[in-house]
């Protein structure tokens, strides 16, 4: 049995309107892809694998113990008996 | 997880609409014809009050089921799979379910599979994570690369707008985006949506509220309100403030 009411994944069309067609100066900031490990340790997310036992905050503060973050948090919880990703 | 200023996200990502796959055990013989007519009424926009053990206010809140699914049935056991919007609570449709065939039913487990765009399969574990970051100490940071991401991909579902230079500094310091600090837009934006702020260079500034429709952008003026600010100050040279504008740009940096 299957019911479907609609498909919240499905990705918004797009229309994008170019302004001004300015340049950035590149002694600013830092593209995305150019970023260090360094760079994502202090900006960046990870999905990480949770059990079933453990806590959300118990997982948060495995990883920010393995990485040695100072920061970290997560973007949903999941119960002590939910399992799965626990994203971000 | 959210690491460092990406934190900061956490409101963007909770309300993602999320998959999961779970058990839910039957306090009583139901037919599959039983269980499907419930099933139906738990589909689409419904109604949910937070359970008593949560950090919420416990007042009914509209959720929407877009799917729901019996994967496989083994007597009281029903294997399914559901997805939902942000913030419903798997447990309480259970339940729920339980009181409308007059049996009763619990989740007995419950697996998350997917949230937004990131599925199950890009989860690491905890012993990855750790041998990744242990390979990167050692000089191979190849594999924690793959571990931990760019959280502009955390937003690519939302409507975009990309700033000036000039205009970078001023929203890290929680100024609203004026329409001549745009240089490109989406056209869908609505008044009220999430909207991420984007450098030239595709670094993500800030989410905002988008305070006028795209269609009514030349009007001028405000065009999103800075909610979120994740850059960090100082990125970009403070070009917004008088004082900057007679120095050289590369003396600014320092200044600020």
């Amino acid at each position: 049995m299957r019911f479907v009411y609609s498909d919240p994944f499905r990705e918004r069309e797009r229309e994008i309107v170019t302004v001004v067609d300015a340049t950035t100066d590149e002694r600013y900031g830092k593209r995305p892809e150019d970023r260090t490990l360094r760079d994502l340790l202090e900006f960046g997310y990870l999905v990480a694998d949770k059990h079933a036992g453990p806590t959300s905050q118990d997982v948060v503060a495995s990883v920010r113990r393995i990485l040695g973050v100072e920061q970290a948090g997560h973007g949903g919880t999941l119960g002590a008996l939910g399992a799965g990703e626990i994203p971000l | 997880m959210l690491l460092g200023r990406a934190t900061r996200l956490t409101q963007a990502v909770t309300g993602l609409p999320k998959e999961y796959v779970g058990v839910m055990r039957l306090h009583g013989d139901v037919s599959d014809r039983e269980l499907a007519e419930a099933l139906t009424k738990f589909v689409g926009e419904i109604y949910q009050t937070p359970p008593v053990r949560s950090r919420v206010a416990r007042r009914p809140r509209l959720r929407t089921v877009y799917e729901l699914e019996v994967l496989e049935r083994e007597g009281r056991d029903v294997l399914f799979r559901v997805v939902v919007s942000g913030g419903t609570y798997v447990r309480k449709l259970c339940h729920d379910v339980g009181l409308l065939l007059g049996t009763g039913a619990h989740l007995r487990e419950l697996r998350r599979t997917r949230v937004g765009n990131l599925h199950e399969s890009q989860a690491h574990s905890l012993l990855e994570v750790y041998a990744a970051y242990r390979s990167y100490l050692e000089g191979d940071g190849s594999w924690l690369r793959e571990i931990v991401r760019n959280p502009e991909e955390l937003v690519a579902h939302l409507p975009r707008v990309e700033v000036l230079d000039t205009a970078v500094d001023a929203i890290c310091h929680g100024a609203p985006l004026a329409t001549p600090g745009v240089a490109r837009y989406d056209r869908t934006i609505e008044k009220g949506d999430l909207v991420a702020i984007f450098t030239l260079k595709g670094e993500l500034v800030a989410l905002g509220k988008a305070e006028k429709s795209a269609l009514d952008f030349d009007e001028g003026g405000v065009f999103v309100r800075t909610d979120v600010v994740l850059m960090e100050r100082g990125t970009y040279p403070a070009f917004w403030k008088g004082k900057f504008r007679r120095t050289g740009a590369a003396e600014e940096k320092d200044l600020s």
